[in-house]
């Protein structure tokens, strides 16, 4: 009995040995990249498809892709990296790419970029989002700038002109609150403005301020967020909830989902995002559907959100060169361009940019009028954290009246002095 | 060789129980001991320049939190309320899944169903029944005329904890059922023949023979449920992710915040520490009640 129970037990040992080393590659074959990607579900299948291009074009290399959600993907990014795994891979956003570096998760890209092909045909303007300290660490692949867009069949209705200004838009969103008979003859509310209260609510209430005058940090570097500007003009933010009513009751708790499920079901008449939800959002809506650029403040200032997404490669990965390749090719002619007119991005080459189809497309045409108002948010390590989480919970505690809009503008300087 | 002989069956059961012994060395203890040692240190990921022994400067930070304080309140409530309601209607099922009725097996599977569902789902099932815009919730209680405009459920601070905690509860409550249906079934039909000849009712009859034979199963339940509750992260998370403002913030959400979000795992580990020196009580607790239930059959 001991004898069998010993043998059991070096075979068990044994095994494991075995299984430890299972998932090293064969020395034969194409090598395996492993890319991490979010997509929502309508998209998915139109990046399986770009990836499949690759491999289908590709011998020596393939690509695997992992669809993550976006909201779990930075925290898997780093759990993974921090054990010594994770993808070779990776798309990234701009938030993140300052703490990913000072993790050490990055591949430095400019000796590969040096001898890529296609560099000239990237906008120059667009390598600085994947720069920290003059390095390379991000492929530019997709570009987002935040546009309105807003129901022309209602505003025609009310014979109001899409609003250029905040007091403007403050406005309409008023008068098109209250109730209106759908196509299915019931009545509903609709409220003016779909803004986001929940998850991911920093980016609308961040463009929201720097329109209307505030700063992060002035020239010395020094924090500047907390000036009256700031409070004046989250106070007005505020106000669209607590005192217009002029958005959704649920805004506190409405995140991505929640608001562009709002404006394409007929409840929310404007809505602040980029090219990503064109596709779905003028499926829809049709020509319901316009857009415009974000109001400016009132006495004419125009910021917008653009947010670039890079393709990283981890700074642990087996294969850089193969990577490498991978990550090229997607900033590549063909990829742009697909990616560009399936899954909705202004193009991040010049070549595609000039394409008729961009040209003529009022989407593209609204992202690239808006390109020009884009600002920077930080690169500060702590900015990832600030963004994700920080700003939301000070946000919803302001809307909710937990806390005051000075409360609120004195802890966001507080978090952005911790660089 | 007698000598030989007895030193191997001394042995003997602690090489059975060396492999287990091993596993909870390596997923538990060591894991458990990084924690407390990280507990004394300066761990932010992305300031590996700043990380270092700091001694107890966390646990100081930690007691002046007020964000901490704020959480550990909201975990007593989202503790206390949750397993006593999950105790009080996983009694009442047991009760009933107890007595006889035409589809009883159906019955006691389908009362499974909350507590088999994966905790994500379960999250986001609710949160979508509870949504401001499109939820059932409202959908209902305005066809029967109970509300006139859309309640934001879980984005008012006033309604998402309850809503939350309902949650949890309707997760929570067949884990009690099953358990107390098995102890149910254990208590002797002739103690209640015996109670019911010396003339007791049947809530004399529930106080007498069905109580005090439940009580190792309710003790131990409780226990084990007010363990997890404290503990658990991904119900909240996946509803409110603590919100609105701080309304669902509980300690384990904001450890794990802590540690995912801002990457401050030093920090994060002392909350951790302290949340399990709260919980060792519990368990202290638990091992006194269940020493003195130790002749009964059913632990």
């Amino acid at each position: 009995m001991k004898k069998i129970l010993s043998v059991l037990a070096v075979a068990l040992i044994a095994s494991a040995f075995v299984f430890a080393g299972g998932n090293s590659e064969s020395q034969d074959g194409p090598v395996v990249i492993n890319h991490w990607y979010w997509c929502s579900n309508a998209d998915a299948p139109k990046y399986q498809e770009l990836i499949d291009e690759f491999n289908r074009t590709h011998t020596d290399v393939q690509v695997h892709w992992e669809n993550v959600p976006q909201k779990d993907v930075r925290t898997r990014f780093i759990s993974s990296y921090q054990i010594g795994e994770g993808p070779d891979t990776f798309g990234m956003s701009e938030n993140w790419i300052p703490e990913f570096q000072a993790m050490g998760m990055l591949e430095p890209l400019d000796s590969y970029i040096e001898n890529w092909e296609g560099k000239d045909d990237v906008f120059s303007n667009l390598w600085e989002a994947g720069q920290i300290d003059g390095v390379q660490y991000g492929m530019p692949w997709k570009l987002l700038v935040t546009y309105m867009y807003y129901r022309a069949d209602w505003f025609e209705e009310l014979g109001i002109e899409p609003p250029e200004t905040i007091s403007e838009f403050i406005d309409a969103a008023c008068q098109l609150t209250g109730t209106y008979v759908n196509e299915e003859g019931e009545t509903v509310n609709r409220y003016g403005y779909g803004m986001r209260g929940g998850a991911g609510n920093a980016q609308g209430y961040y463009i929201w301020c720097m329109t209307q005058g505030a700063e992060f940090y002035d020239e010395n570097g020094n924090v500047a967020f907390n000036s009256p500007e700031t409070v004046a003009a989250t106070q007005r933010y505020i106000d669209l909830y607590q005192k217009y009513h002029c958005v959704p009751p649920s805004v506190v708790g409405d995140g991505f989902a929640e608001i562009v499920g709002a404006f394409k079901s007929g409840r929310t008449a404007m809505l602040n995002h980029h090219i990503g939800t064109s596709v779905e959002i003028s499926t829809a809506l049709g020509d319901k559907v316009g857009v415009m650029l974000y109001p400016a403040s009132d006495d004419g200032n125009r910021w917008s959100e653009g947010s670039v997404i890079n393709n990283g490669i981890s700074s642990i990965s087996k294969h850089k060169e193969e990577a490498f390749e991978f990550v090229s090719w997607m900033s590549e002619a063909w990829a742009v361009e697909f990616q560009s007119r399936n899954l909705g991005s202004v193009p991040v080459l010049q070549s595609v940019s000039d394409m008729d189809y961009f040209k003529e497309n009022p989407f593209y045409a609204i992202s690239s009028e808006s390109v020009q108002y884009v600002g920077q948010f930080p690169k500060t390590t702590h900015w990832g954290a600030i963004v994700q989480d920080i700003t939301v919970t000070l946000l919803q505690q302001a809307l909710m009246g937990e806390i005051t809009a000075e409360e609120m503008v004195e802890q966001i300087a507080i978090e952005l002095a911790e660089k | 060789m007698k000598n030989k002989s007895s030193l191997s069956t001394k042995a003997y059961p602690y090489i059975l129980v060396a492999p287990t012994l091993l596993v909870i060395g390596v997923i538990l203890l060591y894991p458990m001991f990084r924690g407390f040692v990280l507990s004394f240190h300066n761990h932010v990921l992305t300031r590996p320049l700043e990380q270092g022994f700091i001694g107890f400067d966390n646990y100081i930070a930690m007691f002046h939190d007020p964000i901490f304080w704020l959480s550990l309140k909201k975990t007593f409530w989202w503790v206390v309320a949750s397993v006593f309601f999950q105790l009080l209607l996983g009694l009442g099922t047991a009760l009933l899944l107890n007595e006889k009725f035409r589809g009883r097996a159906l019955a006691r599977g389908l009362v499974l169903i909350p507590w088999v569902m994966p905790s994500v789902v379960s999250g986001l099932m609710w949160a979508w029944i509870f949504d401001g815009t499109f939820g059932l919730a409202n959908d209902i209680l305005m066809k029967l005329g109970i509300i006139s405009e859309n309640i934001p459920w879980l984005g008012n601070a006033k309604t998402a904890f309850p809503v939350v905690i309902m949650t949890n509860i309707w997760k929570g409550f067949p884990f009690f059922a099953i358990s107390i249906l098995a102890g149910l079934q254990s208590i002797p039909k002739d103690l209640y023949e015996a109670a019911e000849i010396d003339g007791a009712g049947v809530w004399r009859r529930f106080l007498t023979v069905t109580m005090p034979h439940l009580r190792p199963v309710i003790i131990t339940t409780t226990v084990l449920r007010l363990i997890w509750t404290a503990n658990t992260t991904d119900l909240i998370f996946t509803m409110t992710k603590g919100g609105p403002g701080y309304t669902t913030h509980v300690l384990a959400l904001y450890t794990y915040l802590k540690a995912w979000s801002e990457l401050d795992f030093g920090y994060s580990s002392t909350m951790a520490i302290f949340l399990m020196l709260l919980l060792l009580v519990f368990i202290g607790i638990y091992m006194k009640l269940i020493n003195k239930d130790k002749e009964t059959d059913i632990i």
